[in-house]
């Protein structure tokens, strides 16, 4: 498949980070001083026709997010533009490589978006172990404050616009945007109850856009180079250029970037298909909390639509590949013990829900299931469904019972035998080290 | 917005239905609160009136209809027409969920803990809770602690239900910010800093507002288990602000205090200094006979006998010394109905001077959500309004220069105040008076003075009513009996009166507080239009406590199917 990189096209080229390198190379910051000539309704208008979906887990359209701050007569005061670069999703790792090669790609789309929404204020909330991705924004930042693309008198137009570089302290709850809201602010990191949601009353109290790395480096091919033309590339369940991440049991784990919407066989074909000559098992499609695809159904559209329909979702993007020599227990064990780890604790099914689970399975595991076990499972999982403050019960509930369903004869197997039938060299232990 | 708006604004109802009963609800209140004043059942842990909402426990759930997932109750607004449905088996199903997510972690040690009889997670889990556990696991281990050096609150950690009811308290009411949940998912619990100890002097509130028996008050702790119970609805004596409270008593004897809702004086709160200050009511020192003095030598007459000789006494110095030769201290401690009873008895006494005993007079102590007031006497304003503003804020300096002069000879002095501290130089000016008659709660060297002394009642053993620093006129309740043979002050009071006048003490029927309160409608201006009956009402808003069983039992069994 011949595919010419964008958004990855500069990852490995010395010197890509810095800001002459993008103006001389990638016409940078001029989709930005493009956008600030623009009114906000025609850039907000722009990017909603490109149909770009944001790039963070959720797939919700970046330009009809960015329609829904309020008009100031309605809500005065100051609107904040906040860049999600807390990226934590087990199995992704494509917002960092963006943060460390290509920031400015960022940062402009950073600028387009603050016009759009008539921010003055942004911050990028760069996850806490980032620690070399968040000198290097830093650096971009004080070169784009240098040249005059943040502060009082962005590009000369009068346009005020700051930037902030805030730095999480290792929760993967922050990645949830009012989670991270609540951290940025000083508070603990607890997900705030909706409604009133962030763009009408976020940051602060004030309105407020939360958009991803990723999301935010597409904007300004969107405003360079049109709507049409962002359009052209992906499919309709997903428009425009997309990053992979794909871990796991292939011969060539790595980043690749596809027009959304690639096959998933052909996306595992790309790196270099399953590892040591073994048949596929399962792919996790979309990160950690997406549910699990067996090997005879990857024949599916890597977009959020086709996703959606084969019943798992993009998400992250972070394909995560599982042999055939895998015991889907201890894989599911270990998806779990990262939810219980992580739950931050406020709602009562997920913080309880996400331990009880975890502790379910690992005793599966080590031999001590008992029948009846996969039931009670079954039912707590439903039970963290849909009644939480933000979607992390979800998104622990949803591999156990994917997992559950449809490697249930393995599970049973656990159960009758007291233990685990895998050997535990090749469990997925191994394919991490 | 003006007052007058935001008055409108908030008094403006709305019309739902609730399982296809119609119910009006408070326009500016989520659903639950609106569904809960209404009467209707709704599990809950995190939400609570006075404090933020935190929409954290997922309890109160409800089915909206037009909304694809259950919505929490407590952050949900009603709109005009809306339709609630909170009866059904859905809703039923997720609210069991939830309780069983609750309890898995849980100790489930409610035969040792101080909550039971009176815990939501025991009276919500009788009512929507599994009757099975399917927990196999190993359940979480956290600690147990003291919350501050000098508190009174104690934490089990393995309880806590990380409501956040607490935390929220002393970020919103306090300002202090002691609290903190700590930790992450099924670890966290709430807790203190080492060097931040929950020592704020509304602290005990948050014993209260635990729904659990997480924060427990060391004070109570294996007290007395609460349904032995006895309870009377009263008003907090220690200062002037007039906290509506619960006086929970076990066999006759003050077990704690507990603050009852009124928006119009203490919202849902009360102060750490009233909830702990009743142990006075049976501590040493504590008088419960009357007593004559002849010289050094005491004796025990008999109550209705020591009142005979008080009058007699009174009356002799009178007739002796003349015109002006009585006087009458009464303190700021007292009920209305005692006051206007102690005017008589000065009326009949022929005092000139009358003067109270008060209490101190601090500083106010002001937090962001409670003020806690300076004047730590319960009816300075009803003393005011019976005796005139003179007797109250002079009358003592003209007694005592009185006595100081030789011209008041005998006096009769009422002392209910808790660890009296009296003026200095005041005991020994005391000493020169012919004829004293102290009617006090506890010995002191004002009674080692007595003649004739009186054993008094405390605002615990004792009906009436207190009149706060905002003029508003609340009922006391007789919560436990008084010691001995101590009779409470009002009658006391009557009976001197009617002995100075003549009548044998034995044969009088001194009238109710009551009666006293027509007469005081009537007879002190301050009072025109008080209605004994409307003194029975309870305090302005909502007081939400969980009823396992509303209406009976359900159908088909105790356990929900």
């Amino acid at each position: 498949m011949s595919f010419d990189p964008i958004l990855s096209r500069r990852f490995g080229t010395p010197g890509s980070h810095t800001i002459d390198f993008y103006e001389r190379e990638d016409r940078g910051y001029q989709a930005a001083r493009k956008a600030l000539g623009m009114t906000a309704a025609q850039v907000i208008d722009e990017v909603k026709k490109s149909e770009l979906r944001g790039r963070g887990g959720a797939g919700f359209p970046c330009g009809q997010k960015w329609g829904f701050v309020p008009a100031p007569k309605d809500v005065p005061g100051p609107r904040y533009l906040v860049v999600n670069a807390d990226e934590s999703e087990p199995g992704t790792f494509k917002d960092r490589a963006l943060l460390w090669y290509t920031p400015h790609a960022m940062l402009e789309g950073a600028i387009i978006a603050a016009h759009a929404i008539g921010a003055e204020s942004c911050y990028v909330y760069i996850r806490g172990e980032f620690a070399r991705e968040a000198v290097r924004v830093g650096e971009a930042v004080r070169e784009a404050y240098a040249k005059g693309y943040f502060g009082r008198n962005v590009f000369g137009t009068g346009r005020r616009i700051e930037m902030t570089v805030h730095r999480g302290a290792g929760a993967y709850i922050c990645g949830e945007e009012t989670g991270l809201l609540s951290s940025l602010e000083g508070g603990r990191g607890y997900p705030k109850i909706k409604p009133p949601f962030p763009a009408v009353k976020g940051l602060f109290g004030q309105p407020t856009i939360v958009n991803n790395v990723e999301t935010l480096a597409c904007v300004p091919l969107i405003l360079d180079r049109g709507a049409e033309w962002f359009k052209s590339i992906g499919t309709p369940g997903g428009t425009g250029p997309k990053l992979y991440c794909v871990s796991g049991h292939v011969e060539r784990p790595g980043l690749f970037e596809f027009p959304c919407g690639v096959n998933l066989r052909a996306l595992l074909g790309a790196a270099g298909g399953v590892w040591k000559g073994r048949r596929l098992k399962a792919v996790i499609p979309g990160g950690s909390s997406a549910k699990i695809l067996r090997a005879d159904e990857t024949d599916v559209a890597m977009d959020f639509a086709s996703l959606q329909k084969a019943g798992t979702m993009l998400g992250s993007a972070g394909v995560i590949v599982l042999d055939e020599t895998t015991c889907m227990v201890n894989a599911l064990w270990n998806v779990l013990r990262f939810f219980h780890h992580e739950s931050c604790g406020q709602c009562t099914p997920c913080r309880e829900g996400t331990g009880w689970i975890e502790k379910l399975v690992g005793r599966i595991e080590r031999g001590g299931g008992k029948q009846g076990d996969l039931d009670t499972l079954l039912d707590v999982a439903a039970n963290m469904q849909g009644t939480t403050v933000c979607v992390l019960s979800d998104a622990a509930a949803w591999p156990a019972e994917s997992y559950t369903l449809k490697f249930r004869d393995e599970f049973e197997e656990h159960i009758r035998r007291k233990g685990c039938p895998f050997k535990k060299e090749s469990a997925m232990a191994g394919a991490l080290a | 917005m003006s007052a007058a708006q935001t008055a409108a604004q908030a008094a403006k109802r709305v019309r739902i239905t609730v399982d296809g009963k119609e119910v009006q609800v408070a326009a500016d209140r989520p659903i639950l609160h609106g569904m809960l004043e209404a009467g209707v059942e709704v599990p809950h842990f995190c939400y609570h009136p006075g404090l933020s909402i935190a929409g954290n426990c997922r309890m109160c759930l409800v089915k909206v209809k037009g909304l694809p997932k259950l919505q929490v109750s407590c952050n949900t607004f009603p709109k005009e027409g809306m339709e609630v449905v909170s009866g059904d088996e859905e809703v039923a199903r997720a609210r069991r969920a939830v309780m069983e997510f609750l309890l898995i972690n849980h100790p489930l040690d409610c035969p040792v803990c101080d909550q039971a009889g009176e815990c939501w997670l025991q009276d919500s889990a009788y009512r929507h809770g599994r009757d099975v556990g399917r927990f196999r696991e190993e359940k979480v281990h956290k600690h147990k602690k003291q919350m501050g050096d000098l508190s009174d609150v104690l934490l089990w950690g393995e309880r806590c239900i990380a409501c956040s009811r607490c935390v929220r308290f002393c970020e919103e009411i306090t300002g202090t910010g002691e609290i903190s949940l700590v930790g992450r998912g099924d670890r966290v619990v709430v807790d203190v800093h080492p060097s931040r100890p929950l020592t704020n002097p509304l602290a005990g509130n948050v014993v209260d507002v635990c729904p659990v028996g997480a924060l427990v008050s060391k004070d109570f702790l294996y007290g007395a288990r609460v349904w032995f119970m006895d309870f009377a609805d009263s008003i907090c004596p220690a200062c002037s602000k007039g906290c509506n409270i619960r006086v929970e008593s076990h066999q006759g004897a003050v077990k704690r205090l507990r603050p009852r809702t009124n928006l119009d004086v203490n919202g849902y709160w009360m102060c750490d200094h009233g909830r702990f200050d009743f142990k006075y009511v049976a501590e040493e020192g504590r008088l419960d006979r009357a007593w004559a003095r002849d010289g050094d030598r005491v004796n025990y007459p008999g109550y209705a006998e020591a009142l005979e000789k008080a009058a007699r006494g009174l009356a002799e110095v009178g007739r002796e010394f003349g015109d002006g030769a009585l006087a009458a201290l009464a303190d700021l401690w007292m009920t209305n109905e005692e006051l206007l009873v102690f005017r008589d008895l000065a009326a009949r006494l022929g005092a000139k001077e009358v003067g109270v005993l008060a209490g101190p007079l601090k500083e106010d102590e002001v937090f962001p959500g409670f003020t806690i007031l300076g004047d730590k006497n319960p009816n300075r304003e009803g003393a005011r309004r019976i005796l005139g503003a003179a007797a109250v804020d002079g009358g003592l300096a003209r007694v005592v220069s009185g006595i100081a002069s030789g011209k008041v000879k005998g006096l009769y002095l009422h002392c209910g105040i808790p660890r009296f501290d009296p003026p200095e130089g005041f005991a020994r000016l005391l000493a020169t008076s012919e004829f004293l008659v102290v009617h006090a709660t506890h010995r002191s060297v004002l009674t080692d003075l007595a003649h004739i002394g009186i054993p008094g009642a405390t605002s615990f053993e004792k009906s009436g009513t207190f009149t706060n620093a905002k003029g508003l006129t609340q009922r006391i309740r007789k919560a436990v009996a008084p010691p001995g043979e101590v009779e409470a002050d009002l009658a006391a009071l009557q009976r001197l009166v009617a002995a100075i006048g003549g009548p044998a003490v034995a044969a009088f029927e001194p009238l109710s507080d009551r009666a006293i309160q027509r007469r005081l409608a009537s007879q002190v201006e301050g009072f025109a239009g008080l209605d004994p009956a409307a003194l029975d009402r309870p305090g302005r808003g909502p007081n939400f406590l969980p009823n396992p069983f509303p209406g009976g039992p359900r159908a088909g069994g105790v356990f929900p199917a």
